[in-house]
């Protein structure tokens, strides 16, 4: 199908090649999963398989692409284009109209197509992706998941042999991917389609998968075989490269790195149940994680001169439709919180009254026991630091040495003080080499880092963090994890909003679970997990781990409520 | 961008966009040059008609939607009272006094005719803002002005473009006030802000720029010279109909009110051929 020999490519303005010597050969009707760290030449593959590149991207290009045996240099890039689809991340930035009928046929007409060969493939493209009744819907109206299945059907309709599927679910929420996933899967099922995936959350994919591909930072090609092969032979090699791998990889390299018998658990919840079924774990009181987390939980009585933050009652409305309810919460100096729910719950808009970017309808906030009405801005964010989303928002000088001491200076902080604390922070957040930089050229882990680094600046106590890992390749989620609990074991306050429950599990301390509004749930990770009613009408997606625990504790009551590769081990140990 | 679009099947729905906007444009040229308070008051009539009966929108909507126009107009009426200019005024009676103002007959009636016809060119559009469907209209320029569509498409883009930015911009501006950094007034100031607003406002739109462009060229975008439409969007004869039904009523209307004296001066200022 597609046929790939030494290829190399570098972009017109690129200092290195970001393919480099890539051979690869995929089969009619195989599922394909091409990994690698953020940086790697992802996405410039896929873009050689549609023909965008050479052809819209200037560049240096050797070796050959062969797609169904058309040669992609000679080939016109629409000819390729009926053959290769690619649905890329950001829904909201591929639509190009207002409705999702003329979306559909967006395509075809470009092709010349007559209207009524348009009808027909329009009806067939949306009804394999389920959304027929979506037809007449304008783009604004739908989720983010719906987005991307209609643009999905948008491809369809072109009838293309080979899907390329480019994170397609990093802009989405757990709700979203999932049924993104389905989808997926539905297409794996027909057989019409070769499937190329390029995504890092793999616990719900890994059973389509019949290779992965793994390519390097330097654009080279590090392994190639069935997902076992891979993730069971070269963990070690994955999480050095900075690698996401499925969960229950990362348990059986942990298993292995600890000497418990078990080579090659199988990556699958069910197999991998049915293989660990038989072990003895001991009973929860040994484990030491979960029982140090309730103690620490205990050490903060309702003490008012405890908290960090509580906020009382508060309520907000927006036209007339209510985003937060009633919602009370106490959060004690030097807590680790998570704050967790679906999109639309409202976890933005109370972490925004945090900061007092918006002001309560009913209701109040207090920082360290005052009003956070009667606060003055500037005295607000030496309290408070927080962390947007997309951390180029907050980017607002030339160099990183400049964007990291401008709120010092604005403070009337000496020269000699400022060139201390600059010099640690950059040793700290590894920024160093980049300190005369502008922001914007760092790579995206960095670019988070700094970000932080920005937000404490003023010497901060809370650190707000919206999304903090969201699209970051393994290694520098670790590294601003580790980061992150380093600062809280100095005694910052840090609150976390995320859809990474596996991160919630591994980190939170404490966790408040959002649905409309509302806070349904306030404890510990540990309490949450076993709590299925909260998970289910949150609509969260336990962590993987998680799913095999409570599959495990049909056999035997001591699997319950582990979540992490370690609470693994540290039952079996 | 869907604030004015009222989604029904009445006869103005059905029309061709194009219509509704050629239909009125000559009367807009006209009422800009005409003086009187009868004229205007006759097209908005005129058009409050086609509004509610042609285009079967409800009244309240009508209304809700010309509400901030008309506290528009009434103010610059008001506006007017107290500061037309001097050369009019002399010798024109005094209506009544404020303190040490004085409020002239010719200042009411001069008032009177230019919000009269603010009012009446802002409803003018309303046959054509309340009864298109945005992508209807895109689809009209597309297929009946012969434009390239490569171009037109361009446009369209941009046009969605609009409602992402301003989103982006409300959160950059939430982002550096969390910074401790408060927007001042002041030259100063107003160029640091500009600067600091449009970089990440920059960087981001060309990312997404960049990214719809691959989605468009993924998808055969500008494969040949010509395009094929799903739906056809034409100029029919209803769309005639309506274009000379429009402008017959509208010339009667103006004989009328030529022949019976109720016509001013015509000119752009109110008294400048006087």
């Amino acid at each position: 199908m597609i046929d790939v020999t030494s290829l190399c490519f570098k972009y017109e303005r690129g200092s290195k090649h970001s393919l480099n010597g890539i051979d690869l050969k995929i089969r009619e009707g195989e599922v394909i999963l091409v990994l690698g760290p953020s940086g790697s030449g992802k996405s410039t593959l896929a873009l050689t398989f549609n023909g965008l590149i050479p052809h819209s991207f200037p560049g240096e290009m050797s070796g050959m692409v062969h797609v169904c045996g058309m040669e992609s240099f000679k080939t016109p890039v629409y000819e390729l284009t009926q053959k290769v689809g690619i649905v890329f991340q950001d829904p909201e930035a591929q639509f190009v109209s207002m409705n999702v009928e003329d979306e559909l046929v967006f395509g075809l007409e470009n092709l010349c197509y007559p209207p009524e060969e348009m009808e027909e493939r329009l009806v067939e493209a949306l009804s394999k992706v389920d959304m027929l009744d979506y037809r007449y819907r304008d783009v604004y109206s739908l989720s983010g998941g719906e987005k991307q299945k209609i643009l999905l059907a948008a491809l369809m309709a072109i009838r293309p042999s080979v899907l390329i599927f480019d994170e397609p679910t990093a802009n989405l929420d757990p709700v979203g991917t999932l049924e993104f996933f389905e989808t997926v899967k539905s297409l794996k099922k027909t057989d019409e389609h070769t499937i190329i995936l390029i995504e890092h959350k793999l616990d719900d994919l890994i059973h389509l998968i019949d290779r992965v591909v793994v390519i390097g930072k330097g654009g080279t090609k590090l392994v190639e075989g069935t997902p076992l092969e891979v993730f069971g032979e070269h963990a070690a090699m994955l999480i050095q490269e900075g690698i996401w791998m499925p969960q229950t990889a990362l348990l059986a390299n942990e298993f292995k790195e600890n000497n418990i018998k078990s080579h090659n658990i199988p990556l699958i919840i069910k197999e991998a149940c049915d293989y660990l079924k038989n072990l003895e774990p001991r009973p929860e009181n040994s484990k030491n994680r979960s029982s140090e987390a309730m103690s620490s939980d205990n050490s903060n009585p309702d003490d008012n001169s405890n908290l960090a933050l509580e906020i009382r009652d508060l309520s907000f409305s927006y036209s007339k439709s209510k985003i937060i309810e009633n919602l009370s919460l106490k959060v004690a100096k030097g807590d680790f919180l998570a704050i967790v729910g679906a999109n639309g719950a409202g976890k933005t808009t109370l972490a925004k009254h945090m900061v007092n970017i918006i002001h309560p309808s009913q209701g109040k906030v207090f920082i360290e026991g005052k009003d956070v009405l009667d606060i003055p801005t500037k005295d607000l964010s030496h309290k408070i630091g927080y962390v947007f989303q997309n951390p180029e928002h907050q980017f607002i000088k030339n160099t990183v040495e400049e964007q990291l001491t401008f709120g010092l200076e604005l403070n009337g902080f000496s020269d000699d003080e400022i060139k201390s604390w600059l010099d640690s922070t950059l040793e700290r957040f590894r920024i160093k080499p980049y300190a005369k930089m502008s922001p914007y050229m760092l790579s995206h882990g960095q670019k988070r880092l700094l970000s932080v680094a920005t937000m404490l600046t003023l010497g901060q106590d809370i650190l707000i963090l919206d999304e903090p890992t969201f699209g970051q390749d393994l290694k520098s989620s670790t590294e601003l994890l580790t980061l992150l609990n380093s600062l809280n074991q100095e005694g910052k306050t840090i609150i976390i909003i995320t859809h990474d429950m596996t991160l919630v599990a591994k980190h939170a301390r404490n966790v408040m679970v959002m649905a409309d509004g509302k806070a349904i749930f306030s404890g510990s990770a540990h309490e949450l997990f076993k709590n299925e009613t909260i998970l289910q009408n949150a609509r969260l997606t336990p962590p993987p781990l998680l799913k095999l625990s409570s599959c495990l504790s049909k056999y035997n009551k001591n699997w319950r409520g582990l979540s992490t590769p370690e609470e693994f081990v540290n039952a079996l140990k | 961008m869907k604030f004015f679009y009222y989604d029904n099947d009445s006869f103005l729905n059905k029309l061709n966009p194009l219509s509704k906007i050629i239909a009125p444009l000559p009367i807009f040229v006209l009422l800009c040059m005409i003086n009187d308070i009868w004229t205007p008051l006759a097209f908005i009539f005129l058009t409050s008609f086609i509004v509610i009966v042609l285009g079967r929108i409800p009244l309240t909507k009508f209304l809700k939607i010309s509400a901030p126009v008309l506290i528009f107009s009434i103010s610059i009426l008001i506006l007017f009272l107290f500061a037309t200019r001097s050369e009019l005024t002399a010798g024109s009676p005094v209506l009544f006094s404020i303190g040490a103002f004085n409020v002239y007959q010719i200042s009411l009636y001069a008032g009177s005719a230019i919000a009269l016809r603010i009012y009446a060119l802002l409803i003018l559009a309303l046959p054509f803002s309340l009864t298109t469907e945005p992508s209807n209209f895109i689809r009209s320029i597309i297929q009946n002005l012969k434009l390239p569509y490569k171009f037109s498409y361009g446009v369209m883009v941009a046009f969605r473009f609009l409602p992402m930015m301003e989103t982006e911009f409300n959160v950059v501006r939430s982002a550096h006030k969390v910074m401790g950094i408060a927007d001042e007034g002041g030259i100063r100031s107003y160029f640091e802000k500009t600067k600091r607003y449009s970089v990440p406002l920059l960087v981001n739109a060309i990312r997404i720029g960049e990214r719809t462009a691959l989605s468009m060229d993924g998808r055969a975008f500008g494969a040949f010279e010509e395009r094929t439409f799903f739906q056809k969007i034409e100029f029919k004869r209803i769309d005639w109909l309506y274009m000379f039904s429009f402008w017959a009523v509208s010339a009667i209307i103006l004989i009328t009110l030529y022949l019976t004296g109720l016509m001013g001066e015509i000119g752009f200022y109110f008294g400048s051929f006087g």
